[in-house]
């Protein structure tokens, strides 16, 4: 499984990922406020919960953990991490 | 807090000065620029807005080590000069030095949580991009060696090619080494080359900078871990959330009431201290009635109103309020709103016009304006001194619900109509508003929990708490001395009195004779075929047209009205109050369904000068304001009749 790309919003809760980059479709202005953010190419980003209605959905990344709605979550593009596509669901057992 | 940043005198903190070099504080959302603020100016600090929007501005002035001073301002947070909202355009505008009606900073000072630090050189690239003389200061030091983290400061300064230093403005002398460096301003090292604020490069320079500085990310804060796994549960989470908003009320009434009974007492003591002293006329129950029982009437609730921000800035410190926000975020969403609403809705439970604040962080302009102006229906503090009034009188003090006081479910089934209904009223204005309407993002970052720092809740709570008791001073003495005239007008000459049938020498009798017959009383009766649906008589619409300036005059207006009528026991007068004319003569006004008719009424209507103010300057004109001014004293009258309706039947 290591190797392909999806978008952030699929992966599961307890999953790490590695940021690859960002959708076509992102405006100029949401994309820049991700990579603002921190969601460049390289960067690893950790699924960390939803919330009770499934979105937001609270990720960890350069060292910060944050909120994203589904709605932005989709533009980011990642490439599963080696752990995670070993046990993908890592942190539920945790949770 | 010896060689320290007294602000010097009284005229410190005032406009800025142009003598006084301005150093601009920027960093993101919870790096510790407030606290860093505070422990550089003090308590006098200056708070309003940028001119033209209502964008929270804090400066201060801060005397240096050197004799010298300069002001500072503590900017909005922000995490990029790309600007995606009010708040953050301030930032930008303000750095480069464009911003009408303020100075031109001279230097920058960018705060960053070291725990943070990749992201925060990521705005350090941009400011170090304007040329100006910056430094930056790190905060949560002491969380980075906590947790596992480390990094070089001289290798870290050597990298970035600016002074850096620690700070910890939670501690008395925790900002001293930015203080020492602040005076040196004008010739603090700058980069060879500025940095590249292109996305790749400057991942590469952060990338470099990281290295050079041995830098070593602390490890996720392990307690805060642990605490989410409960309080982000989808169950225990939203249990405890509920537990939270149950105990944030209960709090507020349960604790404030002891202060807020000797503070009642004293008034009172006092107000017989003046009657007993200068015998009872009209001028007297001016002091001991209006200005005593008036002002003594409001001034009962700033232990309630100081504890209700005491709550809301801990709860904020602490990092609770992201936790509300990410869990209500899809129950905004209902009303077209997002999760940062909730934080605009909890502000305004204090006021709205702090409410109204808050939602400059919210991207979106749609969202933005239905916040605004939705939330004033939310249930202010100024609806609590009517509220406790209006309930005291409806239900009895010993009456319980299922075990619960009876009057403490009808406040927090009051306080639950008031969120519902901004709810709705804030669905309506999106779908109204929502024809073109771009998508922004919705980004909120999740802080570690963290103890909060008194100073920043004392600076919290002192400020609308001096700006409370600044509008008693003014709106609500100013109100009741108009009113108190207009009650007392025209005087009733002797012969007047007698040929009514009223013993000149009753001063009780006068009074109240006065009264019916006052100019208030005309003014009263002329707005009836407005109230008298809703079961009001002169007396009350006397006090609801005296409110619409601020809520919590009707207390003060009722306590004139009733004091004339039986100084000795006003509640027992109000209670006795009846119908003087009309097809009701002689049923006494206060019935279950007028006292809920009342109650619905404070909940819907628009009656705050201030915040119509604060909506006028904030969308730009008077359309908005007018239409909900509008709008909302017709729902209050709707829904008034509706309670009074429906008491009226069952009662
Ligand atoms: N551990 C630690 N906490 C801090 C420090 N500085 C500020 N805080 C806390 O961090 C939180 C956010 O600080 P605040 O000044 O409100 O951030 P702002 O949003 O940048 O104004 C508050 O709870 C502060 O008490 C620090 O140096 N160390
Ligand atoms: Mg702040």
């Amino acid at each position: 499984m290591s190797g392909t790309t999806r978008s952030l919003v699929e992966l599961p809760a307890g999953a790490s990922a590695t940021v690859v980059g960002l959708s076509d479709d992102a405006e100029p202005h949401v994309a820049r406020r991700l990579v603002d953010l921190g969601l460049v190419p390289g960067t690893e980003v950790t699924v960390v919960r939803r919330a009770p209605l499934r979105d937001p959905t609270l990720y960890r990344f350069a060292d910060t953990a944050m909120c994203l709605r589904a709605a932005q979550a989709r533009l980011v593009t990642v490439r599963l991490s080696v752990a995670a596509a070993v046990a993908p669901r890592a942190g539920v057992t945790v949770a | 807090m010896s060689a320290h940043c007294d602000p010097g005198g009284a005229q410190a903190g005032s406009t800025a000065t142009a003598e006084r070099p301005m150093v601009a504080l920027v960093g993101a959302p919870n790096a510790g620029k407030s606290t860093i603020f505070n422990a550089l100016t003090g308590l006098r600090v200056k708070t309003g807005n940028y001119p033209g929007v209502t964008v929270g501005r804090s400066q201060g002035s801060c005397t240096l080590p050197d004799g010298t001073a300069v002001d500072v301002e503590d900017l909005p947070g922000t995490y990029s000069l790309e600007p995606i909202s009010i708040d953050e355009r301030i930032v930008v505008d303000l750095l480069h030095g464009r911003l009408d009606g303020v100075g031109e900073p001279g230097a920058v000072v960018v705060v960053a949580d070291a725990t943070t630090l990749r992201t925060s050189l990521r705005l350090l690239a941009g400011v170090l991009a304007l040329g100006r003389p910056t430094a930056l200061v790190l905060s949560m030091h002491d969380e980075l060696v906590a947790r596992g983290g480390r990094l070089d400061l001289d290798r870290l300064a050597r990298a970035v090619g600016i002074p850096v230093v620690i700070a910890d403005g939670r501690k008395r002398s925790g900002a001293a080494e930015l203080r020492d460096l602040l005076p040196g301003w004008a010739t603090w090292t700058a980069p060879v080359v500025a940095p590249p604020t292109d996305p790749e490069g400057c991942t590469s320079w952060i990338g470099s900078v990281l290295t050079t500085a041995g830098y070593s990310s602390a490890q996720e804060s392990a307690l805060t871990a642990r605490i989410d796994r409960v309080l982000l549960h989808p169950v225990a989470g939203v249990a405890v959330f509920f537990a939270v908003m149950f105990g944030f009320f209960q709090t507020i009434f349960a604790l404030a009431a002891p202060a807020q009974d000797a503070i009642g007492t004293g008034i009172e003591r006092l107000a017989t201290a003046v009657t007993g002293t200068f015998g009872d006329s009209a001028p007297v129950r001016l002091v001991s009635d209006g200005l005593l029982g008036g002002v003594g009437g409001v001034l009962v609730f700033v232990p309630q109103i100081a504890l209700l921000f005491v709550l809301i800035a801990a709860l904020e410190q602490v990092g609770y309020l992201s936790r509300a926000a990410f869990l209500m975020d899809r129950v905004m969403a209902l009303a077209g709103l997002e999760g940062r609403a909730f934080v605009a809705l909890l502000s305004s439970f204090a006021c709205a016009i702090p409410g109204i604040m808050a939602t400059r962080t919210m991207p979106s302009a749609r969202e933005r304006l239905a916040t605004m102006l939705s939330v004033p229906l939310v249930t202010c503090s100024a609806r609590l001194p009517v509220y406790t009034l209006l309930i005291s009188m409806l239900i009895p003090a010993d009456a319980r619900w299922a075990g619960m006081s009876a009057r403490g479910a009808t406040m927090f089934g009051l306080y639950l109509l008031g969120a519902v209904s901004m709810m709705l009223a804030a669905r309506v204005a999106t779908l109204v508003g929502g024809a073109r309407h771009t998508l922004m993002p919705f980004t909120m970052e999740m802080p570690p929990y963290r103890l909060p720092a008194l100073r920043s809740v004392v600076v919290a709570v002192w400020l609308p708490v001096k700006g409370f008791l600044h509008k008693m001073g003014t709106v609500i003495v100013a109100s009741t001395i108009v009113l108190w005239a207009l009650l007392n007008l025209p005087v009733q000459s002797a012969a007047e009195l007698r040929s009514h049938g009223v013993d000149p020498g009753d001063g009780s009798a006068v009074a109240a004779y006065t009264m019916e017959h006052s100019v208030a009383a005309g003014i009263g009766r002329a707005a009836s075929p407005v109230f008298d649906p809703l079961g009001f008589d002169w007396r009350t619409n006397v006090a609801v047209i005296s409110s619409l300036a601020a809520r919590e005059t009707f207390v003060a207006t009722m306590g004139q009205i009733t004091a004339a009528s039986d100084p000795s026991d006003p509640s027992q007068a109000l209670e006795d109050t009846t119908f003087d004319r009309g097809p009701h003569a002689g049923e006494p006004v206060f019935t279950s369904a007028t006292l809920a008719a009342l109650l619905v009424f404070f909940v819907y209507a628009l009656q705050c000068m201030a915040t119509i103010a604060t909506l006028r300057r904030e969308t730009g004109g008077w359309r908005w304001p007018l239409t909900v001014f509008g709008a909302y004293f017709a729902l209050a009258w709707a829904m008034a009749f509706l309670a009074h309706t429906a008491v009226g039947a069952f009662a």
